[in-house]
């Protein structure tokens, strides 16, 4: 019943006597995603699958399958093995009760967290998409999302209509193939969620670019111009307003020079640019210039240093761990209605 | 209540640079907003039905490297020419979404926006701009060897339509329809993470458009729904022809041509049906009330509007002026 690869995980009832297919099911969602009971409306013809896909610390499963009803109370979720909070979205209305009662239209995205009690009911067949996070992942990104826990993210602020924007984009099958490194992918869902949060409390945020370390500052503004092969102390100074001499004293205090972190913003640019699908066309030493590095033996010699592995070994790692063949082994999706 | 108190608050804040008609009166209007747009952008000029009277308002703040602006204004049209092109030193990119109006850009060849669309202007190419009405436009200017560590390929992206609605189009929309100057001064993540999240959603967008073929098997499989997306995002271009569709997908023309009779269409038929859904979109806003019916048809890509109408009479079997008052029953 499963077949699985390195990142995508498929599960279905398909091959299962009727009989055994719901509890099957709640089995499942019970490991995969949190505990929970599974109540269907017509459990004879009762038909699911889901496909999960990883992003690390985020993981993102589409399911399909039959009308039914999968609830939780804070007994059943006191036995959760991990702490996590869930992103859910439905091709069809549902309702939601989780801190509150919610009708969800197609397309609504909901916040759920497995510290309370939920009930999600559909009356249709129905795909959802869930992206499961950990709550320690989540915390560093917002730490408080308790206001936005079982409201309708897209109607809560514009940034929540752009969360949920991204989020319905955001499928296994996307991911198996996605053009960027997963890291990137995840951060998205964190930011947003970050600023969906600041955007429902409507308040002033209580720390302003301006007012930000100096240290920080001056770090953010070398990630974005590391690009520039010619980028200097000095330029980096006049771009956010100080002397060149205050630069160089916010990093001594630390016992850190200019050079160390614009290396290692370049670093992390040509990380990102060496483990991406839609970069793989190109030479790495074009991903070298592309992040900074004026020539391509300093680019190898740098990166070597720093992760012990050369760009080629990079690549192909990151190449393997996405393998080509998944895309073979990935199983249609059911189509709705089909049981 | 909420907003309009941080709006207020925002515009006092002196890291949000403003420019207005109201500096120099409406009469000199014109030539100001010529004088910003050629210094804090790019050289250009500007020319308008009523020169005498026009009013315009751009406020700007940085956002890390990018240049955030939101501007607002009345009709008229700019244009950046080959002289203006020698008088630019660096080469700009601008991602540049309307909030409320049809435009037209033509830096690679004309291209019809709808509210939300976007797309990349690239200043080492001339352009066009024809706005026809009241407008509020997001304009973000990125860096060009930041977004090289993002896009690939950046000629493939610019002076294309970003829809609004297509897939990572959608998501790049919504997340640009909040990049205002008072948000660039306040928010509350680092500006390198917004950059980021920018770049992200950019690259994720010039992959749908023109991203790296997949494994061959699934190329195949696939052609003919990459072509329909393809028609979808360019149908507003009014002289789009199957071999340019074809080159954006790095096939050959027989090879769409192929794999569109292979499901039993063809290219002109894909092209009307696309056309036809955005005109039927944009006959069902509201905000678009204010425009001809003739100016939807040609906003839709349509060549003239004898055509457009038929067209439209032969999909849904009414007038585009049925189908928007159909709308309020």
């Amino acid at each position: 019943m499963q077949s699985q690869t390195r990142t995508v995980m498929h599960w279905s009832t398909g091959d299962l006597p009727q009989g055994q297919r719901v509890d099957y099911w709640a089995d499942l969602l019970s490991n995969t995603l949190a505990p929970m009971r599974i109540r269907s409306f017509d459990a004879k013809n009762f038909g699911a699958d889901i496909t999960v896909a990883s992003l690390g610390e985020v993981s993102v499963a589409a399911q399909s399958g039959s009308a039914h009803n999968c609830y939780s109370t804070e007994q059943d979720l006191g036995r959760r093995s991990a702490d996590t909070l869930h992103l859910v979205m439905s091709d069809s209305s549902w309702d939601l009760t989780h801190r509150g009662n919610q009708r969800m239209q197609p397309g609504d995205l909901a916040l759920v967290d497995t510290r309370n009690a939920y009930d999600i009911k559909t009356l249709s067949d129905a795909r959802y998409l869930n992206v499961t996070m950990t709550r320690d992942w989540v915390q560093h990104w917002a730490p408080d999302l308790n206001e936005l826990a079982g409201q309708r993210v897209g109607a809560v602020s514009a940034w929540g209509y752009a969360l949920s924007s991204y989020v319905r984009q955001l499928t296994p099958q996307f991911i198996v193939n996605a053009p960027l490194p997963d890291a990137v992918l995840a951060d998205q869902i964190g930011a947003l969620l970050a600023l969906t949060a600041d955007g429902m409390r409507g308040a002033t945020p209580a720390a302003p670019i301006r007012t930000r370390p100096l240290r920080e500052r001056i770090r953010d503004c070398i990630a974005q111009r590391c690009a520039e092969p010619e980028l200097t102390a000095v330029q980096v100074a006049a771009s956010i307003g100080i002397s060149p001499r205050t630069l160089h004293r916010a990093f001594a205090a630390f016992g850190e020079t200019f050079g160390q972190h614009l290396l290692e913003m370049r670093i992390q640019v040509a990380l990102r640019m060496l483990t991406a699908r839609s970069f793989s066309r190109f030479t790495t030493a074009e991903i070298g210039r592309r992040a900074g590095f004026s020539d391509a033996s300093h680019f190898a010699r740098i990166l070597r240093r720093q992760t012990g592995r050369t760009p080629l070994q990079i690549r192909r790692e990151a190449a393997f761990n996405k393998s080509g063949t998944r895309y073979a082994q990935l199983p249609p999706e059911i189509e709705k209605g089909e049981k | 209540m909420k907003q309009v108190r941080k709006s207020i608050s925002a515009r006092r804040d002196p890291a949000i640079l403003r420019w207005a008609s109201d500096d120099v009166g409406v009469t000199e209007g014109l030539d100001y907003w010529a004088d910003i747009l050629s210094s804090a952008l790019t050289p250009m000029r500007v020319r308008c039905p009523d020169p005498r009277n026009f009013e315009f308002e751009m406020r700007s703040a940085a956002l890390g490297q990018v240049a955030v602006a939101m501007q607002y204004g009345m009709a008229h049209d700019s244009l950046r020419t080959r002289h203006d092109l020698a008088r630019s030193q660096e080469r700009g990119l601008y991602l540049i979404m309307s909030l409320d109006c049809l435009w037209r850009l033509d830096n690679r060849g004309p291209v019809n926006l709808l509210p939300g669309d976007l797309i990349l202007c690239d200043t080492q190419y001339v352009h066009e701009i024809n706005i026809r009405s009241h407008f509020n436009i997001i304009n973000l200017k990125l860096p060009v060897e930041w977004l090289r560590t993002w896009s690939p390929n950046i000629e493939n992206l610019a002076g294309r339509r970003i829809p609004a609605n297509s897939r990572w189009g959608a998501a790049l929309s919504s997340f640009v329809s909040q990049m205002t100057p008072e948000f660039a001064v306040s928010s509350p993540l680092p500006e390198a993470v917004l950059v980021d999240q920018l770049g992200g959603l950019l690259a994720l967008v010039a992959d749908d458009m023109c991203g790296t073929p997949m494994q061959p098997t699934l190329a195949e499989h696939a052609l003919s729904s990459r072509i329909e997306e393809c028609i979808n995002q360019r149908c507003t271009e009014p002289r789009l022809t199957a071999a340019e569709a074809a080159a954006s997908l790095n096939v050959s023309a027989r090879a769409l041509h192929r794999a569109l009779s292979a499901g039993g269409t063809t290219f002109a038929r894909v092209l009307m049906d696309a056309r036809t859904r955005v005109a039927i979109h944009m006959l069902a806003s509201p905000v678009l009330d204010s425009i001809t019916t003739a100016e939807i048809g040609r906003g839709a890509g349509f060549a003239d509007v004898a055509h457009f109408s038929r067209v439209l009479q032969g999909r849904t079997g009414r007038t585009p002026l049925q189908l928007r008052r159909e709308r309020d029953l």
